[in-house]
């Protein structure tokens, strides 16, 4: 084999192996442990607003 | 089969081994609190990438004629295999305190000290040879 060609099948190699870390088939699947608390939202809009909620409805014609 | 070949064909399996060790014995795949990968995780996906570095380079030790690419082949081999060492130590990447990769670190260990000796056993004959 000559140089020039294993360059272009390491090259190959290379890009196939970086795939296999992009598509996590290079380790075993993470665990999933049914659902998660962390992935719902944990917040209330008072808190989110920082408690600062008007206690008046806001009206479209802009008169409270 | 001479020295040589031995050293390389020797290099090329456990780049190869420590390319899959991680499907063999698995790491920790569960995930910290915050949704996260543990540190472990990062760590072998480092080592993957640089097992498929020295793949790549213990191929070569094949097609290469000349001593000097040789003798650096097997140098930077010798330099991957202490990287393989030095990445599951806690002043480095790290692993977990206590969790399952502590074993896949006791083969990658293993695995990187086999894959240094080679390097350095291309290093020592081609060496000798150049001179």
């Amino acid at each position: 084999m000559t140089l020039q060609r294993f360059l272009v099948a390491a090259f190959l190699v290379f890009v196939l192996g970086i795939s296999a870390v992009y598509a996590g088939i290079n380790r075993v699947p993470f665990r999933q442990e049914g659902a998660h608390e962390m992935h719902k939202s944990s917040q209330s809009s008072v808190i989110i607003t920082g408690g600062n909620v008007s206690p008046l409805p806001m009206i479209p014609n802009g008169k409270a | 089969m001479t020295k040589y070949k031995l050293f390389s064909w020797s290099a090329l399996l456990i780049s190869v081994a420590l390319l899959i060790l991680p499907r063999l014995i698995p790491i920790c795949n569960g995930l910290m609190k915050n949704g996260s990968p543990m540190s472990c995780h990062y760590t072998y996906q480092a080592e993957f990438i640089f097992a498929l570095l020295a793949v790549i380079l213990a191929s070569a030790l094949f097609v290469l004629r000349t001593e000097e690419a040789r003798l650096l082949t097997g140098f930077i081999l010798l330099l991957l295999g202490i990287i393989v060492i030095v990445l599951p130590q806690p002043w480095a990447s790290g692993i977990c305190q206590a969790g399952g990769c502590m074993k896949t670190a006791f083969f990658s260990n293993i695995g990187g000290g086999w894959l240094a000796l080679s390097g350095a056993g291309i290093v020592w004959l081609t060496g000798r040879k150049a001179r």
